[in-house]
């Protein structure tokens, strides 16, 4: 009985593991959905109980599991042996340092046109640290299948905003900005940008979910024009 | 065997036959004798001869038979014999050869007994030859051994010699010896004495520490029997305090139960109290209702003097005068009303004021009370942890006693028990310190709080007596205060929803804001990795952009050039006129080949014309023509075709047809295509000739 509790108890690498990992799918399904890169470089892989086509063109993967995060790897390795739960996936995305932090704030995904530099799409993804609960004692006692329905049903609610956002007809890339506290340290590789806001542009909110240590609130939004 | 037995019946029937003419011959004996005795005298002697002949000549047969059944017989034995014989000579053949072997055995035993002979020889020759030289060896060893007895000897008379001298060594040695044991004997027995010395001290030393342990135990029992007694003495007189305490202990409860009491009583007095203030309460509402009541009499009594001078002036009269009748019915039923309400006020007032003065003494009894109840809820307490302590002493004693009860029974751990008691009492000591401590602070705290009490209540007292003057004046200002606030909350109140929905608008706008991506500059920054994917891209779009630019101009100068004209340099018309002229050049060689190469073949085909007297034309599909010098016609052609190995065939023409011996004699025969065109050629010159 105490073996199964403490399953269902989310710590906060935990749960900063899970957030992670969402984002790595969240982007490569964002990516694919959107076409900005070729459905060719993609391969279907199953999570949540959806099939989420993930990215296979190694300079992408490697942005995303070590550019961005160069201290990651550490993280996962200490990280596997703390939580087998949480980390069947090695290449775990997002610094988890500074989810567990809470210095991340919001994550961006900005799609640019590659020759302009013009932002058309934001999609923003807000995470709130609701870890003082958990960290006065009291465990979160969220199941790991309701978070995962949750994160289901935001990714698929991505897949689903296709229908309305513009058509992308020039090429395209992405960016990934993040929102941080003012007085976190970071390496060389990191350096500041501007919001990449859109003007004149039309939001949609999207589904949240919760891992009862963070929550994450998604939003789009893309260059509106008549 | 037969033989033999036929011979025997024959034998017989001979006998028989013999006996018959013996009698024959008897009988006619008798009767001839008397008469012709002479004659027959000499006929008788002659048959009588011939009788005898005959019966020598039946006994040499029968004889002779018996010689010849004897030497049947003893042919037959001879053969039995030789064969028996042929037998034992057979054995005896094989007995000579048995003999034989066993003879060429016993020679080849003798020559191994001889050999044997021999090697024995050697060997006993060789065994003499090792006994010789053993015997020798015996001499020289008995020679040396001579010599080592002599030697032995003489070393046996050194060792004597040496024994001697030893002996004499060891007598001294001996006497030394004994010298040493006497010295040694003397030694152990002062050794021993000194032991037994030495055992006696240790005895004795061992004895003093038992005594002087005993001697300790002793003084240790004395002092625990000391200490025990003024235990008991202590013990006695807590035990003479407990029974005190617990006599006081039952009076504090009793006065609990007191106070307990007083509480409950004050608790209804205060119940009562509420109810009553209650009932002034009201009564003071009607007594606010009174002076409206009183207006609304006013309103109606001059109503009826106005009804009642309508009445004057209309004629309903009747009606009016009854309407006015219930009036003052009404109205005297009001002013009975008003008038019980207004004894009801009094009486109520003075109840109030009576009240109000219970009250004032209830609340100065209840404060003497609570005061009483707190101090004795204080002194409770105290006896409460006071008798904590003594419960906890009795226990205690109770402990210390059941010991001493236990040392009675069990004399042996008194020690212990001593120990124990002396701990319990130390305990109790320190107990009872700490116990009086506790209750002069107890003493001091509640004089401390009776004081601050007292200050508290003459404080309040001098407040009251302060407010009552100005209590007008105050309620004025305060209630001009009230109004103004009142006012000011009125206003504010009003603004409030506004308020709220500006900032309803502005969270909305803000979070719009936020759904956009705007963030507080203040305490967040935006940061991205520096080699991310849109930055790359777009470097390598510029990069694109910039190299297709370069190309564009490129072309486009060259493009201008070709627009403008292109002057065509010297060199180039140089090397375009070289190369026409090269150009001719090959095309003129060329030429030429082909002339002479016509020139030739035309020569070649002259020459075979006039050699082979054939005309030779090549026609399409390696085929050749044949035409000969001295054919009739130009028809007259003979068609061949040359296959893939070179081989050449005769193909059926007009001509060729005419000549099915020359074919048959010369392409089928004998296989050779020259032999038949130079038969064709004979044949055309031939004919042509005879023409």
């Amino acid at each position: 009985m105490a073996a199964a509790k403490q399953l269902n108890k989310i710590t906060l690498k935990g749960s900063a593991a899970i957030v992670s990992e969402f984002f790595f799918y969240g982007i490569n399904n964002i990516l694919y959905q959107r076409g900005v890169y070729p459905p060719e470089m993609f391969k279907q892989e199953k999570k949540y109980g959806l099939t989420i086509l993930v990215s296979t063109d190694e300079t992408l993967l490697t942005y995303l599991n070590d550019n961005v995060l160069p201290q990651l790897q550490g993280n996962v390795m200490l990280l596997s042996s703390v939580l087998p739960l949480f980390c069947q996936r090695q290449q775990l995305f997002l610094q988890i340092e500074w989810l567990e932090k809470g210095a991340v704030k919001r994550l961006v995904v900005v799609i640019r046109e590659s020759e302009t530099n013009e932002t058309l799409e934001r999609w923003q993804f807000e995470i709130q640290c609701e870890s003082d609960k958990s960290e006065n004692g009291k465990p979160a006692t969220k199941s790991k299948e309701t978070i995962n329905s949750e994160i289901r049903a935001v990714i698929r609610q991505v897949t689903a905003t296709v229908t309305f956002l513009p058509l992308l007809e020039c090429p395209c890339s992405f960016d990934l900005l993040f929102y941080t506290d003012k007085n976190l340290e970071v390496s060389e590789k990191w350096e500041d940008s501007s919001p990449c806001l859109i003007p004149n542009s039309e939001e949609v909110k999207l589904r949240s979910f919760s891992t009862s240590v963070h929550k994450v609130d998604g939003a789009v939004s893309y260059k509106f024009s008549m | 065997m037969e033989d033999y037995s036929e011979t025997a019946e024959n034998t017989t029937t001979f006998r028989i036959m013999g006996d018959f003419k013996r009698f024959l011959s008897s009988h006619s004996d008798n009767p001839s004798s008397e008469l012709t005795i002479k004659e027959n005298t000499s006929k008788a002697s002659d048959v009588m001869m011939r009788v005898k002949m005959k019966q020598i000549e039946a006994a040499h047969a029968s004889s002779e038979r018996a010689h010849v059944k004897a030497n049947i017989e003893l042919e037959s034995k001879f053969e039995q014999l030789t064969a028996q014989n042929k037998v034992l000579k057979d054995k005896a053949d094989s007995l000579q050869g048995k003999v034989n072997s066993l003879t060429t055995k016993l020679l080849d035993m003798q020559d191994e007994v001889k050999q044997m002979r021999k090697d024995k020889e050697a060997e006993i020759s060789k065994w003499e030859n090792s006994y010789l030289h053993l015997e020798t060896l015996k001499q020289e060893a008995d020679s040396r051994l001579s010599e080592e007895m002599m030697m032995v000897t003489s070393q046996n008379q050194q060792l004597s010699e040496h024994n001697l001298m030893l002996q004499s060594q060891n007598n001294i040695l001996n006497l030394k010896c004994e010298e040493h044991y006497t010295h040694m004997d003397q030694y152990k027995r002062s050794l021993e004495a000194s032991q037994t010395v030495l055992k006696d001290y240790q005895e004795t030393k061992s004895k003093l520490a038992r005594s002087e342990q005993q001697v300790n135990r002793l003084k240790q029992e004395l002092a625990t029997l000391q200490d025990t007694k003024t235990l008991a003495k202590t013990l006695k007189e807590e035990m003479n305090r407990l029974r005190h305490i617990e006599v006081e202990f039952k009076k504090i409860h009793e006065e609990n139960y007191l106070l307990r009491q007083n509480n409950d009583n004050f608790a209804l007095l205060q119940e009562k109290l509420h109810s009553v203030e209650s009932k002034l309460a009201r009564a003071e509402l009607q007594c606010a209702n009174v002076p409206s009541l009183e207006v609304e009499n006013n309103m109606l009594t001059q109503r009826i003097e106005q009804l009642q001078n309508m009445s004057v002036t209309k004629n309903e009269h009747s009606s009016l005068q009854i309407e006015l009748s219930s009036l003052s019915q009404k109205l005297s039923t009001a002013q009975e009303e008003n008038l019980n309400l207004k004894a009801e006020l009094s009486t109520l007032r003075n109840h109030n004021i009576e009240l109000n003065s219970s009250i004032k003494a209830i609340d100065q009894k209840l404060t003497e009370k609570s005061e009483i109840c707190a101090s004795l809820n204080a002194q409770l307490l105290r006896l409460r942890k006071r008798a904590g302590l003594l419960a906890k002493e009795r226990d205690s004693i109770r402990e210390i006693l059941q010991s001493y009860d236990a040392e009675l029974t069990m004399t042996s751990h008194t020690t212990q028990l001593n120990k124990r008691i002396e701990n319990e009492a130390a305990s109790n000591k320190r107990l009872y310190h700490r116990i009086e401590e506790l209750e002069d602070e107890n003493k001091k705290l509640a004089d401390e709080a009776m004081k601050n009490r007292l200050g508290i209540k003459t404080l309040e007292s001098q407040k009251e007596l302060n407010e009552t003057p100005d209590s007008p004046m105050v309620s004025q200002t305060m209630n001009e205060e009230n109004s103004v606030l009142r006012e000011k909350i009125q206003k504010y109140e009003a603004e409030r929803p506004t308020l709220i929905e500006k900032i309803e608008q502005l969270e909305a706008w803000i979070e719009q804001g936020k759904i956009k991506g705007d963030y507080n500059p203040e305490n967040t920054k935006v940061i991205h990795f520096a080699m991310n994917p849109a930055d790359l891209a777009h470097q390598k779009s510029k990069q694109d952009v910039a190299n297709l630019k370069e190309e564009c101009i490129r072309l486009r100068q060259k493009l201008r050039e070709a627009a403008d004209g292109h002057e065509v340099s010297v060199a180039e018309v140089e090397s375009l006129k070289l190369a026409q002229e090269e150009a001719s050049r090959a095309e003129l060689r060329n030429q030429r080949l082909k002339e002479v190469f016509t020139k030739k073949i035309q020569e070649f085909r002259q020459a075979c014309y006039s050699l082979t007297g054939y005309r030779i034309d090549t026609l399409n599909d390696s085929q050749f023509r044949l035409v000969s010098m001295y054919a009739e016609s130009e028809s007259d052609y003979l068609l061949f075709e040359m296959n893939e190995r070179g081989e050449m065939k005769l193909l059926e023409t007009e001509y060729s047809t005419t000549l099915t011996e020359l074919v048959n004699l010369h392409l089928h025969h004998q296989n050779s295509i020259p032999m038949f065109l130079s038969a064709i050629s004979v044949n055309l010159f031939s004919q042509q000739t005879l023409a």
